[in-house]
């Protein structure tokens, strides 16, 4: 990989001759990933709403989640904001509305360093609770394994990233000219393979996970993010229903579920 | 006015020993899942008590329900809108596992696996969350029988706070006077305060009966509303993720059967039935300022069912008639609103709770008992409410929001209500001025005393079933056999000849009245009712629950009636007979003596037959009907001299009477009838004699044949009593072949054998538990 991210140290936009490898990451995987997220949640919703759920814990342990869990998801919707901020929002803008690439950067670095490290401090926290609270512990399955690992690497890397540009101040690399480009032509289904690929190793490797995490995201537990109950603040507080409203699906465990599920461990 | 039914429940206090038979059969049926180990949809807590979760009155620290803002506005006490969602990460107030408890079991295995050494096997508790050993130390009925509340008692919130307004008062008499049973399921609220706090709208209220569910689909387990509920009636299932709560049984409900843990309370303390309410009106009655003032305002919620307007817009608003029927006869309404002697628990928390609770007198009693008072006595009694002021207060706490006035109110109608039957059952007149003295009048007190006292399956619920043109998925069974009720139909019969058959693939069909026209041709003798007024035509039933003000249409409708094709060419006479004896043995209500000119003339058109049911139908006339009443259900309900169950007389209360009633049960099925047993026992006399006379009448006389026996037992019980119903077993009994036997010993030589006997387990030894010997 660090020998791709070397062949192609060219001026981005221009011509470069991309690879296979360039093709299949930067602009074949991104549709892929897109389509499971996509496909997978609708699968989801329509046959597993009984499994569409939080699984919280807090019932079994609650001093350390009430310090952790906010600190994660607060850190959590920072760090969104943070991307969207950066991807979606071109360079040109800020500079139109006289923001200077310096005063950017400082605040791109402090803002996105506060909530990253706040993020990664909350997710330790929780993976600790998870792996030394007994019954925790027992109520975690491979899939939740599974997420954790892509979860905290995404995290990791992406806080390499923001790290690494600290270090490197000016001469820091700006993804502003390469993954913001590439992450904005996706959507035009006309992919700047050539400006994704001009960006270092470090952000080829958040951005992989990153897909990674996207991939799994419908079949983990992270789905109630995308029921983030937004609608409480519209809705009457009481709420009468016919009898008649159907219901697809289980709805309750069955009777003889057994007490702990060593199954999916 | 938006007129909407709602299921609700009372709990007579007074008559809960504690026995937790509702918690474990609701478990049973409700929560021996995984991730609900730790959870009792129904818990009986010893008050005082902590509770279960521990302390969950304890708002401030819980914050359940809701309260006034400082415009006076309702709102959740955990936070608006804005504020839970930020608080969505972490549950701020959740109770935690330990403030339950630890479910465990034990052990078991080791009793039977371990090998043989010096000591016994021991089954250890494991720990249901995580499978280790684990060391109890609560559960959710740890201070039961207040266990431990010299320890632990003071932290009953009530308890707390009744200590800080007047420290003096309370000591530690208290806990020697003073314990009682509370029983606690969901309240179904009309206005819930866990589903204002579901984040996700998953918590809804049915529209036809109000019950409050957990759509377990869209519930995404933010768990509010386990904070939301003040009564802490929601739990989160640790292995699902979702919330689930107590269901009131809907599936049974729907079809006509109370819940599990109203259906096997030993002490026959629940109540089920309708309300109607103003679903308008509701949030202005949860808001009013002073909390004492919200028991009145969720009274004024509730609608009079007798009130015309109030069934006009019921219908309106697409209520059924049996429903509104229902709502009628409802005893809950009769006990919260009609009596006024069932209160809300805890309304200060301005949820508007449907399950309503009779607070207990017994303390009381038998405190003056214990004092060498007449604890029975209407002064001693009201005087003693007055002078344990603390009990009260505690009362008042759980149910007013702190007004002792009402609870007193309440005990004093209770007080009452047992001076006054005593002064009957010792056969004085009554006394006018006990029921006056507690604003009520003598007949509204035999009825309260009916209802709560007798508690007859039929009256204690009256539950109307779901619509089959709304609910196309119930079950049949529940539709076929047993249960059925009017639907709003005079002549609707609930034994229907046939009725399998024509039921199209069992759904959806609405059985045919059976018209007065059919019925008509059976007795001559009817012939005026059937022009006059043909809703009497069947025979006449208990009513279920005799409130004031409720009409004549509010008993229902005959046991065993409709088209009697293809019957076997019967007797007429004996065909009269029958039916004439069976309603003379009935409970005498309005409608039945309304009908004795009827049997009078149909009785007449058979030469002598007339004779032996003249004192009866005398006797019926010619007596205020409350004393008939009392007279009835001390004779027939509450002694075993005249048991009006012919299997009574031959099997008694041993193990083999269930098979007997099996078989009763069995001749009515075989029939092709479905019978409605409306809570009463197969082998009631009255049932089989209508059967005999309606349905089919050579099965119905092998039965009274077969127990010919128990006829002259009861006949001759009634004889040496005095009764004259003796007579109308004599003339039943000579419809039947052979002569009656003149005493008891020449009916126990007639059926070969002596009076019923327990006979299991009785051998000192059973064979089978001796050693096998080898051979």
């Amino acid at each position: 990989m660090p020998a791709l991210g070397a062949a192609l140290e060219t001026e981005p936009g221009a011509a470069v001759v991309l690879n296979t490898w360039d093709t299949v990451l930067w602009g074949v995987l991104p549709y892929v990933m897109a389509v499971v997220l996509v496909g997978g949640l609708v699968w989801r919703y329509r046959y597993d709403q009984f499994g569409w759920t939080t699984r919280s814990s807090q019932l079994y342990e609650s001093r350390l989640l009430r310090i952790a869990s906010p600190l994660f998801h607060f850190g959590l919707l920072a760090v969104i904001a943070g991307h969207f901020f950066g991807l979606v929002i071109p360079m040109a803008w800020t500079a139109a509305v006289g923001m200077s690439q310096e005063f950017y950067h400082f605040n791109a670095l402090l803002v996105g360093g506060i909530a990253g490290v706040g993020t990664l401090g909350g997710i330790v926290l929780l993976i600790y609770r998870r792996r030394t609270t007994g019954p925790v512990f027992m109520a975690t399955t491979k899939n939740d394994k599974t997420m954790y690992v892509v979860l905290t690497a995404a995290i990791v890397f992406g806080l390499w990233t923001t790290l690494a540009s600290v270090f490197e101040g000016e001469h820091g690399h700006n993804y502003r000219e390469t993954v913001a480009p590439w992450f904005r032509s996706l959507f035009i289904f006309q992919p700047d393979i050539a400006a994704m690929a001009a960006a270092p190793f470090s952000f080829h490797l958040h951005t992989l996970v990153g897909m990674a995490l996207f991939t799994i995201w419908p079949f983990t537990r992270l789905v109630h993010a995308f029921t983030a109950p937004l609608h409480y603040l519209f809705r009457p507080y009481i709420v009468y229903r016919s009898r008649d409203r159907e219901t697809k699906g289980r709805g309750w465990s069955a009777v003889g579920t057994p007490d702990r599920d060593t199954r999916n461990r | 006015m938006r007129v909407m039914a709602q299921m609700g429940m009372v709990m007579n206090l007074d008559k809960c020993i504690g026995c937790h038979t509702c918690s474990v059969t609701c478990k049973q049926a409700w929560t021996n899942r995984a991730g609900m180990e730790y959870v009792w949809f129904n818990n009986v807590e010893t008050r005082p008590g902590q509770g279960y979760p521990r302390r969950y009155e304890d708002q401030d620290r819980w914050y359940g329900g809701w309260t006034l803002n400082r415009r006076g506005k309702l709102a959740l006490k955990a936070g608006g809108r804005v504020k839970k969602l930020f608080g969505i990460f972490a549950s701020p107030v959740q109770p935690e596992l330990k403030d339950y408890y630890e479910p465990w079991t034990y052990d078991y295995k080791t009793l039977v696996d371990a090998p043989l050494g010096d000591d016994f096997p021991v089954a250890r508790p494991k720990s249901l969350i995580t499978g280790e050993d684990t060391k109890i130390t609560w559960s959710a009925n740890w201070d039961d029988d207040l266990g431990g509340s010299t320890e632990h008692g003071h932290l009953d919130p009530i308890v707390e706070k009744i200590r800080r307004e007047s420290e003096d008062k309370i000591k530690f008499a208290y806990e020697q006077t003073f314990m009682f049973y509370l029983p606690r399921i969901c309240e179904h609220c009309l206005n819930p305060s866990c589903m204002a706090s579901c984040p996700s709208g998953a918590i809804y209220k049915r529209v036809e009966d109000g019950i409050v569910l957990v759509d377990q689909d869209r519930c995404r387990g933010w768990r509010q509303c386990v904070t939301g509920c003040p009564y802490k009636k929601i739990y989160f299932n640790h292995k699902t993720g979702k919330a689930e709560k107590c269901t009131f049984c809907y599936p049974r409900v729907e079809v006509g059967l109370p819940t599990v843990c109203s259906e096997t309370c030993v002490g026959r303390l629940r109540y089920l039935g309708l309300f109607l309410y103003d679903a308008d009106a509701v949030t202005a009655a949860a808001s009013v300022t002073d909390p004492q003032d919200l028991y009145d305002a969720q009274m004024d919620v509730l609608l009079d069912p007798h009130d015309p307007r109030v069934q006009a817009e019921a219908r309106a608003q697409g209520i059924p008639d049996d429903w509104l029927d229902a709502a009628r006869r409802s005893p809950v309404y009769a006990l919260a609103k009609v009596y006024k002697v069932a209160l809300p628990l805890h309304p200060e928390y301005r949820t508007m709770p449907m399950v309503w609770y009779v607070p207990p007198l017994s303390p009381v009693v038998d405190l003056l008992r214990d004092q060498g008072h007449d604890g029975e006595d209407a002064g001693n009694l009201f005087g003693a409410i007055d002078a344990l002021r603390i009990p009260v207060e505690y009362l008042a706490e759980l149910f007013t929001a702190g007004d002792t006035g009402r609870v007193t109110a309440v005990l004093r109608k209770l007080a009452a209500m047992r001076s006054f039957m005593r002064g009957i059952s010792m056969g004085e007149d009554p006394d006018e001025s006990i029921p006056e003295s507690v604003g009520m009048d003598g007949q509204g007190m035999y009825d309260m005393y009916r209802l709560m006292a007798i508690a007859k399956y039929s009256e204690r619920y009256v539950i109307p079933t779901a619509h089959l043109e709304q609910a196309h998925d119930l079950e049949e069974p529940g539709l076929l056999f047993g249960f059925r009720r009017r639907t709003g139909h005079a002549g609707l019969g609930t034994v229907r000849r046939g009725e399998r058959q024509t039921r199209p693939g069992g759904r959806g069909h609405v059985p045919r009245p059976a018209g007065p026209a059919e019925l008509g041709h059976h007795c001559r003798g009817d012939k005026p009712a059937r022009e006059g007024e043909p809703a009497e035509l069947g025979r006449p039933r208990r009513p279920a629950g005799t409130f004031p003000g409720q009409g004549p249409g509010a008993g229902h409708p005959g046991r065993c009636r409709g088209p009697a094709v293809n019957r076997p060419a019967m007797n007429r006479r004996d065909q009269v007979v029958y039916l004439a004896a069976a309603w003379c043995l009935s409970y005498p209500d309005g409608q039945l003596v309304g009908r004795v000119p009827l049997v009078r003339a149909a009785l007449s058109e058979f030469p002598g037959a007339l004779a032996g049911f003249a004192p009866v139908l005398d006797l019926l006339e010619g007596t205020p009907p409350m004393e008939l009443q009392a007279q009835y259900v001390r004779e027939f309900d509450l002694g075993r001299r005249h048991a009006l169950h012919l299997s009574y007389w031959t099997d008694g209360d041993t193990r083999r009477r269930g098979e007997v009633l099996g078989l009763f049960k069995e001749a009515y099925r075989h029939s092709g009838v479905l019978v409605d047993l409306d809570g009463e026992l197969p082998d009631y006399l009255p049932m089989v004699l209508e059967f005999a006379a309606r349905v089919d009448g050579e099965a119905g006389q092998e039965l009274l044949q077969r127990y010919r026996a128990s006829l002259e037992m009861l006949r001759l019980g009634l004889l040496r009593d005095n009764l004259p119903h003796a007579r109308i077993l004599a003339a039943v009994c000579a419809t039947l072949p052979g002569k009656s036997p003149q005493d008891e010993q020449e009916v126990m030589r007639m059926a070969g054998y002596g009076p019923p006997t327990e006979s299991v387990g009785l051998d000192p030894y059973d064979p089978r538990l001796l050693p096998v010997r080898r051979s």
